[in-house]
């Protein structure tokens, strides 16, 4: 199921909102992952992969 | 995905649900009017109907109070298309003990049609809650609770036809795999927090400072074995270089060499044979071989691997001669393809075999082992004797008053000393022998395989933990986003949701003009002329609960019937007029169940539709109902008791 115009636009907001950018790919799979959500079909090894793709600022403490 | 209802019916409950059957059509029409009096069934069937849809539990005392007579059990089944396919949604009713049994038929599916439970398409499943009901089979209280701010209907119902909550799921799946993975470093460190991350970096830096200085050890500790034992070479070739200069000596020391050569020719050879003997068990002692033959005697008997023996017997009884000369005639090739499985095993069968024929081989050979041990024991002796000779050829030498033969001596023996030092010191740092790192009570701070598995051990333990923080950042990132993508979702469409519905209220409500003005859990109301309105009529919210689910259901990705009760009769003619040309225009399907008195200005605005709609009237006749869908018999139909 696609998502609905106003769904996505949504998720590009707050991909643009995000303090850190994040790659098309994660864009792409996080995408599929709420179509997939939407029909209840997402597996947990795609949450698992857009989890690993999830680009974060890790603060060095040493 | 769209549902249509294609009717329902009802067996042995109150009201006229004694007996009902309303059968909408293979392809339902598009509207349905039903009209039937008050007291009939209505409240009942909606509320059923609602029920039927979700996996709401219905309560005995509920079940108890559907009984329409004598009779212990009664039934409700509504027949729907879900994307084209024929489903039917059944309860069974147990008056006895207010028990009720669920089921569903799907046609075409490989469990032949009829399972417990109600079983919809996976998505379906999940979108089909009690609150989603209520919208889609309205529940005229939803009117009133639309406009509660406080109630969040309004935004339940857009989170839940948008399926926003599967989004918020999302959340769940992913604390769900961090849990797992915190779990799963749990058995090496529970250090997640920075302070403990600290700690655990602290502790792999002084196994690495340690590991770093043991290897200087080693270093410095093999540089000056090197020069301890080049000093012995040296001081031992001046001892034996002094010894030859004395012809005397010359002969015998040059007797003693070559006796020293030939017993270190022979003990090597000795220690491989032994070493050779000691990788048999069976030679090693004889307990052992005793507790092998035991072994080996509780082994099945002798069996061949089957996947290269079997096709022996296949070809032996093909033949017409036996292996051993006898000819083989039919009752003997039976035999042996019958039985040839009794000597067939595992092909792990020949590690065994050959075990068991090891064991047998090794009957003559026992105490060579020993024999060999008591050889190199008579070399190490031989061995002794030639070193005391050595010495005594050095003292004579000395004896006679080499003073420098004195010094090379003393020297020697100091080198030899201090290798000898050097060596344990060595073998303390470096030894990778576990029993001889216990015997030497050495830890991982003095010898350096020790200390670099307590590295690896330290750096394992830091990985993982690193890992895990890293994997939970990651999931608070990840479920930051998702909660900012839902807040921007329920905007956008709380937005979208709040100008068509006002779009269609300014049709609706003609008379006095109505606003939404928010969406925020509810639907605040104003009127454009004045400011918030506080108060407003039935027919008005009735109004604004119609803008409001047209709107929302209209555009939803789920194409849901729209089931109403008295849809127009707190309506003014105006309005109801308004609504009846409005409304059911933005359903695939809408069934209506109305009374005489909502015909005129609501009911008549459908009769031109032609073959869009269907009008039904259940009519009771002296204790029997019947249907009839003759659009004449609904236009005179009187319902006394409305009346």
């Amino acid at each position: 199921m696609k998502l609905d115009p106003d769904v996505r636009a949504a998720l590009e907001e707050a991909f643009v909102e995000m303090p850190v950018t994040q790659s098309a790919e994660f864009q792409r799979r996080l995408r599929k992952l709420c179509e997939n959500a939407l029909i209840s079909n997402q597996a947990e090894s795609e949450v698992r992969r857009v989890l690993e793709l999830t680009v974060v600022e890790i603060e060095e403490d040493e | 995905m769209q549902v249509l209802i294609r009717g329902w019916s009802a067996r042995n409950l109150r009201g006229g649900l004694r007996s009902l059957e309303i059968d909408l059509g293979e392809q339902p029409n598009r509207w349905t009017l039903i009209q039937m009096a008050n007291g009939m069934g209505k409240t009942t069937t909606m509320t059923l109907l609602r029920q039927i849809f979700t996996n709401e539990p219905l309560p005995p005392a509920q079940v108890l109070e559907l009984r329409g007579g004598s009779e212990v059990e009664g039934n409700f089944e509504v027949r729907l298309l879900i994307d084209g396919k024929p489903y039917r949604l059944g309860f069974e009713f147990d008056f006895r003990d207010g028990s009720v049994h669920r089921y569903t038929v799907r046609a075409g599916t490989r469990d032949g049609g009829k399972v417990p439970g109600r079983v919809l398409p996976s998505e379906l499943g999940d979108l089909l809650t009690p609150e989603l009901a209520r919208l889609f089979v309205f529940d005229g209280e939803l009117a009133r609770t639309i406009r509660d701010m406080k109630q969040q209907t309004a935004d339940n119902a857009i989170r839940a036809l948008y399926r926003l909550g599967q989004i918020t799921g999302l959340k769940t799946s992913v604390d769900k795999l961090v849990d797992l993975e915190q779990r799963r470093a749990a058995a090496m460190t529970s250090a997640i927090e920075e302070r403990g991350m600290t700690r655990l970096r602290n502790a792999r830096d002084d196994a690495t400072k340690v590991k770093r200085r043991l290897e200087k050890e080693v270093r410095s500790t093999r540089t000056l074995l090197d020069e301890r034992r080049a000093e012995r070479n040296r001081l031992e070739a001046a001892v034996e270089e002094r010894l030859s200069e004395d012809e005397g000596l010359r002969e015998r020391l040059e007797d003693l060499n070559r006796r020293e050569l030939l017993l270190k020719v022979e003990t090597n050879a000795l220690g491989g044979e032994a070493l050779a003997l000691l990788r048999q068990p069976p030679q090693v002692h004889p307990r052992l071989r005793e507790r092998l033959q035991f072994l080996g005697g509780r082994l099945f008997e002798l069996k061949l691997p089957e996947t290269i023996s079997s096709e022996f017997f296949r070809d032996l009884a093909s033949k017409d001669v036996c292996v051993c000369g006898r000819p083989l005639g039919h009752a003997e090739k039976d035999h042996i393809t019958n039985h040839s499985h009794r000597y067939l095993a595992q092909d792990q069968i020949s590690v065994i075999n050959q075990m068991k024929l090891a064991l047998r081989e090794s009957q003559d050979e026992v105490g060579e082992f020993d024999a060999k041990i008591g050889q190199l024991g008579e070399k190490l002796v031989e061995r002794q004797s030639l070193k005391s000779a050595r010495d005594r050829l050095e003292l004579e030498s000395v004896s006679d008053g080499d003073d420098d033969m004195e010094r090379l001596r003393r020297q020697l023996a100091e080198a030899k000393t201090e290798i000898e030092r050097l060596e344990s010191q060595h073998e303390r740092l470096t030894t990778r022998d576990t029993h001889r790192q216990r015997t030497l009570r050495l830890n991982w701070e003095s010898n350096l395989p020790m200390c670099e598995a307590e590295v690896k051990e330290r750096d394992d333990r830091l990985t993982v933990a690193s890992n895990t923080r890293s994997f939970k950042l990651k999931a608070e990132t990840l479920k930051d986003l998702i909660t900012d993508f839902e807040r921007r979702a329920l905007g956008r469409l709380r937005e979208r949701v709040r100008v068509r519905t006002n779009e269609k209220l300014h049709q609706i409500a003609r008379t006095e003009r109505l606003e939404v003005t928010r969406i925020a859990g509810g639907l605040e109301i104003s009127s454009p002329d004045t400011a918030a309105k506080a108060g407003v009529s039935e027919g008005q919210s009735l109004s604004v609960a119609y803008a409001f689910l047209t709107s929302l259901l209209s555009e939803a990705p789920y194409r849901l019937p729209f089931v109403v009760d008295s849809p127009a009769v707190s309506l003014d003619n105006v309005n109801r007029r308004e609504v009846g040309r409005l409304i059911p225009s933005f359903f695939d399907q809408m069934i209506m169940f109305v009374i005489s008195s909502e015909r005129e200005g609501f009911a008549d605005t459908f009769y031109d539709k032609g073959d869009d709609v269907r009008f039904l009237t259940v009519i009771r006749e002296n204790g029997v109902v019947r249907l009839d869908d003759r659009l004449k018999v609904f236009k005179t139909f009187q319902d006394r008791e409305a009346a």
